[in-house]
């Protein structure tokens, strides 16, 4: 039976896939459902603050967004179909953890909402995760804090690529890898998603810089950056489902690379 | 009659586990696995097939709730393991205790020292399989003091509280 535990480890610990032998299994997220439905009543108050903070931004942000709808229709429209290819799938969290090597959230949302595998996850603060595991109410979600997974992102001030990984200590700090020695990092920059991939579109909020170090023999920047997203305290999520899934898919396959 | 009293006792620990302790910390790497009581307390002598069969199937259930299959598997097969030889190596004499329910009553200091035990063995075995890795060596080892001081505390409550 020690071998068959050991096995279950080796095959499953890589990357969590199976929606009946997790989190998104139906009775445990069902009874989850049951105790974050009552835990919310004592947090309403929080919410409602949460909610008008967020409609704010919002509208801030709409603002902002119809401007540069002016002006890109003016100039060309290719940067505003660029963000129209995505469709938000909103879904309430309802299981998280943060204090393990591995984390996962599992979401009330999931093959009868069209959440697929590999879909990105994003909150009111910037990125969440991406969906591992989809089941038919219920989706697990591997966030930025699980040790197996790196998300491409960019510095906003200059535009060099990296991946953000954690280091399995603190739920909220990541570390920006991939950042050469003669690139400029500067405390208090922002970090986004790069949009290289058809997870997320580009310009997510990541976190912001807390630290960087640069040693006298190092290649790298050791950048660390406090993640925008607090895990703790996340409620409502969006799943992002990119439009022209079905059309990169065939091009990808009609080329062999799948 | 004294099964059934079990059996809901560790449906009632299964939920006080996922409803309650699951979300207690103490500084951020204290979690209590209260849930090993269910398997301290299975009766003196139990089966061994048995015994290790109800490890195995409790630790399935918490690996299936936190996403982490085998992880609590392996740790509750071995808390399983364990048990009877510590038992039979602390107790001098395990017939006068045999069928009876493992718990303060077979002996106080005996129980703590085998309790101490098998806590602390099965917390490092679930920190250490979850990490897969010693490269946060400190945190695994961390989290298994705090954790295993915690869960030990609430447990001694518990079977005090019970007497």
């Amino acid at each position: 039976m020690e071998v068959v535990a050991f096995i279950l480890i080796c095959t499953c610990n890589e990357y969590q896939q199976s929606a009946a032998w997790s989190g998104a299994n139906r009775m445990v997220a069902g009874i989850n459902n049951i105790k974050t439905n009552v835990a919310e009543y004592f947090g309403l108050r929080a919410i409602n603050t949460e909610l008008a903070e967020e409609n704010a931004r919002l509208k801030a942000e709409l603002m902002l967004l119809a401007n540069n709808v002016e002006v890109a229709t003016e100039r060309d429209s290719g940067y505003v179909y660029s963000h129209l290819d995505w469709e938000y799938i909103p879904a309430k969290v309802i299981g998280t953890s943060i204090n393990k090597q591995h984390n996962y959230l599992t979401i009330n949302k999931g093959l009868r909402d069209s959440i697929k595998v590999d879909m990105g996850v994003i909150g009111a603060n910037g990125v969440v995760g991406i969906v591992s595991a989809v089941g038919e109410k219920y989706a697990l979600v591997v966030p930025v804090i699980h040790t197996k997974i790196s998300i491409s992102s960019r510095l906003k001030s200059n535009g060099q690529i990296g991946g953000t990984a954690w280091n399995g200590r603190n739920y909220r700090f990541v570390n920006l890898t991939e950042m050469a020695r003669h690139v400029v990092v500067n405390q208090g920059d922002t970090v986004v998603t790069s949009g290289l991939t058809n997870v997320f579109p580009e310009g997510v909020m990541v976190g912001v810089v807390t630290e960087t170090k640069l040693g006298l023999g190092d290649n790298y920047h050791q950048t660390t950056v406090e993640l925008s997203t607090d895990y703790k305290a996340l409620k409502y999520v969006q799943v992002l489902r990119n439009k022209n899934d079905n059309m990169t898919d065939k091009i990808g396959k009609k080329n062999g690379m799948d | 009659m004294e099964w059934i009293k079990q059996i809901v006792q560790a449906l009632v620990i299964v939920l006080l586990q996922v409803l309650l302790f699951d979300h207690l910390q103490i500084a951020g790497w204290g979690f209590p696995m209260v849930y090993v009581l269910i398997l301290m307390n299975l009766p003196v002598q139990i089966p061994r097939w048995l015994e290790m069969f109800i490890g195995a199937a409790v630790g399935l259930i918490f690996d299936i709730w936190s996403s982490s299959l085998g992880v609590n598997m392996a740790a509750c097969i071995a808390f399983s393991f364990l048990r009877p030889i510590l038992l039979g190596y602390v107790l001098q004499d395990v017939e006068r205790v045999k069928g009876e329910v493992c718990s303060l009553s077979i002996g106080r200091i005996d129980y703590v020292k085998c309790l101490v035990f098998l806590v602390v063995i099965h917390h490092l075995m679930v920190f250490a399989l979850e990490a897969w890795s010693w490269h946060n060596w400190w945190i695994v080892l961390l989290q298994t003091l705090l954790s295993s001081v915690l869960t030990i505390l609430i447990i001694m409550g518990y079977d005090i509280f019970k007497q």
